[in-house]
């Protein structure tokens, strides 16, 4: 027998053909032997399938549902314990972020700072005037005097 | 949902103890069977349940309680269902022609059939004159897109369009799996000459 027709008579089985094909199948099944033999055999496997007897509850169940809740209650714990000291580190990452930018704010700082700038662009110039070959009064004089 | 189950979910998003235990033990009947009804063994089907509950306690925050619980439930289920990588217990029975019996070869039909006459000619004579027993085999032996299809079909008592929409597949696909599954069954029962007619 050809799918095409296996899969007409299931479609027929389960009353999904519309009045034409329905009327056509079963004309069919009027003159044919081998398709009404398979239609019976689908019948009775779907009788099967439909009165099968009722599945009986395993008495594990209660153990198995206490053991998932406890199981995943305490991996929970774990997984928030570990959040737990994430978070504490980043608290004192923040922290510690805080106190270099309220340094780095701090007006001695402030000043200080100001006093190496400086002290970085009088050198800055000194490096300048050796790099462009021209020497500084003190260089020369310094050898000079030696 | 009502009120009370409103009150049992909430108190579940919050990880409590007591009503994990209430909700799953009015649902693990139901979750239970439509487990049992797909992979057809008991230990199988415990491992599953444990995986559905996991799967249950981490999505509870994601649930919507103004939606009805069981859907979300089964929708949980059948998830786990086509995900599970069902472990064997019957490894005789997990040879290529169950696996790849949907164009009927003939070498797969043949395989089967040893197997099932093998079984006949030992000690499991007892449990295999019981039609049942050899259904649930044949069933629990069936390719697990065929074999879903057809738990959503007879246990869950689903329409074709209802599994489509379920199973996120074509009518078509639902349609060839359930019966493919009823062709191979039926030939394999007739091959047990447990359906004669």
């Amino acid at each position: 027998m050809q799918d095409r027709y296996r899969d007409l008579l299931n479609d027929y089985l389960d009353d999904q053909l519309d009045s034409l094909e329905t009327l056509l199948v079963e004309e069919h099944l009027n003159s044919c032997a081998e398709c009404k033999r398979e239609l019976n055999q689908l019948k009775l496997l779907d009788w099967e399938l439909k009165h099968q007897p009722e599945i009986d509850l395993p008495p594990e169940l209660m153990e198995v549902r206490i053991a998932a809740i406890k199981n995943y209650l305490k991996s929970y714990e774990s997984l928030q314990g570990n959040s737990r000291v994430r978070d504490f580190l980043e608290l004192q990452v923040s922290i510690m972020s805080n106190t270099s930018r309220f340094l780095s704010l701090n007006p001695i700082n402030q000043v200080l700072n100001r006093t190496a700038k400086s002290s970085v662009s009088a050198l800055g110039k000194v490096a300048g005037a050796i790099l462009n070959k021209k020497k500084p009064r003190l260089l020369r004089i310094i050898p000079g005097q030696a | 949902m009502d009120q009370d189950a409103i009150k049992l979910v909430r108190r579940c998003k919050e990880n409590d103890q007591e009503a994990f235990n209430e909700l799953l033990s009015r649902h693990e009947g139901y979750l239970y069977r439509i487990c049992y009804s797909f992979t057809r063994n008991k230990e199988d089907s415990m491992d599953m349940l444990q995986e559905i509950y996991l799967k249950i306690f981490r999505g509870f925050n994601s649930f919507d309680e103004e939606k009805p619980l069981l859907p979300w439930l089964k929708k949980i289920a059948v998830n786990t269902m086509i995900n599970n990588n069902k472990k064997k217990r019957l490894p005789e029975l997990s040879f290529n022609g169950f696996r790849d019996f949907s164009d009927s070869s003939s070498g797969n039909k043949f395989a089967m059939e040893n197997y099932l006459s093998a079984a006949h000619s030992t000690e499991e004579n007892v449990v295999f004159d019981d039609t049942r027993e050899v259904i649930d085999r044949l069933i629990g032996d069936l390719p697990d897109q065929y074999r879903l299809a057809l738990t959503l079909r007879y246990h869950e008592e689903m329409s074709y369009e209802a599994i489509a929409r379920e199973l996120n597949q074509p009518l078509g696909t639902v349609k060839n799996s359930v019966f493919r599954a009823r062709n191979l069954l039926r030939e394999q029962m007739l091959a047990c000459k447990l359906l004669e007619v």
